[in-house]
């Protein structure tokens, strides 16, 4: 949980308090769980959302983001990923296509989801998602072979 | 679209975990406890009453407003209780002055009747043919029948219970909705108000014929039926509030 809500904000602190505010939720609003899913998984949802409040410039780094990437080729190389390596560019990435990337790929939400908790369209996160690997990319390409 | 991608998983699946600082635990725990502390106290604040003549002038603010004054018109929900109050009130008038019989299988008491019924010693060999609505003709083949009737007499306790229908929780509501609250404008709310005032029309033009007719028991019982269906209505509209 620590993990993903440090991944979402990029700072020690705000993922300190996300998951404290989480967490107060999470026992203060336990009766109202109705097991739709696991508790694990409703647990995240509000650790993923309080990440989220913290990071409040999220939509307009979105906005901000081209997205003419439409018909771009993302090749990942032939040679395995440093896994720090990655962890350092995801850091690197804007806050909006960051939060995008992690929900997407490292925690598997669908992008309906996604679009539901950072209150976008389906479109804006597929387009944030595609932007963020394209920055990935580039961050990661001097150590890429093809 | 995306090559060699399963590189780019690997890379994910191997990405580092965090720990939260050591105090994070403590720090929420803290925060769990102070809630806990706070909430006992909070349950626990004093209620205040308001002044003894506040009640006083509220009823004199409320008799004053000539807009507190119940809105003319049957709403259609209650024009079968008041039709069915109204004809039960013509029927009543309109009977014919005849003894009814007592049925053969309705026990009397010395409480209930003015004299006691002396019916045929065999009533399993009576057949009781209803001819209209207030004669029965006993009928048995062998015998001349034997006619009886009792008259039913009303509890005084009941029916003054039933003329003494204020309802101060009801002035309570009024004033309240005066305040402007928002659960006044709600259309459920407005249509419990004007289901309870259509009952409270039916029940002031009942109460006004049991006050010349005080011992007719089927008044009565109408009686009670509305000032029962009021009681839920303004049970529902407290509720809300």
């Amino acid at each position: 949980m620590y993990t993903t809500a440090y991944r979402i904000t990029g700072d020690v602190e705000w993922a300190g308090e996300a998951l404290q505010d989480a967490f107060m939720q999470v026992f203060k609003h336990i009766g109202s769980f109705e097991q739709r899913s696991t508790l694990g998984a409703w647990i995240k949802a509000i650790v993923v959302r309080a990440a989220l409040q913290k990071v409040d410039r999220r939509k307009s780094s979105m906005t901000s983001w081209p997205e003419e990437y439409g018909d771009t080729m993302l090749d990942w190389g032939t040679s395995p990923i440093d896994a720090m390596q990655l962890e350092q560019a995801i850091q690197r990435l804007p806050e909006g296509a960051r939060a995008v990337f992690v929900l997407a790929e490292v925690e598997g939400y669908a992008h309906k989801e996604i679009a539901e908790m950072l209150d976008i369209s389906e479109g804006t996160s597929k387009s944030q998602l595609f932007a963020a690997k394209k920055r990935l990319r580039e961050l990661l390409s001097p150590q890429m072979m093809y | 679209m995306e090559q060699n991608r399963e590189n780019l998983q690997q890379a994910i699946r191997q990405l580092p975990e965090y720990q939260p600082p050591a105090g994070l635990w403590d720090t929420i725990a803290g925060e769990l406890d102070f809630d806990q502390t706070l909430e006992k106290p909070l349950q626990e604040l004093p209620v205040y009453t308001p002044p003894a003549d506040l009640w006083d002038s509220l009823a004199a603010r409320i008799e004053q407003a000539p807009e507190l004054a119940p809105e003319k018109g049957i709403r259609p929900a209650y024009k079968w209780l008041v039709g069915l109050v109204l004809m039960a009130l013509g029927v009543w008038v309109f009977l014919p002055v005849a003894p009814p019989v007592a049925p053969a299988s309705i026990p009397t008491t010395p409480a209930q009747s003015a004299e006691p019924i002396a019916l045929n010693n065999q009533p399993q060999q009576i057949r009781t043919t209803q001819t209209n609505n207030t004669q029965k003709k006993a009928v048995k083949p062998t015998s001349k029948p034997r006619l009886a009737h009792r008259t039913e007499v009303v509890d005084d306790a009941l029916i003054m219970a039933c003329r003494s229908a204020e309802d101060p929780n009801y002035d309570l509501v009024e004033t309240l909705c005066k305040e402007a609250l928002p659960v006044c404008e709600e259309p459920q709310f407005k249509q419990l108000k004007a289901e309870f005032d259509d009952l409270t029309q039916a029940h002031t033009a009942l109460k006004n014929a049991l006050g010349q007719y005080a011992d007719d028991p089927d008044l009565v019982s109408q009686l009670i039926d509305i000032e029962q269906a009021r009681d839920q209505v303004l049970q529902q509209l407290m509720a809300m509030m």
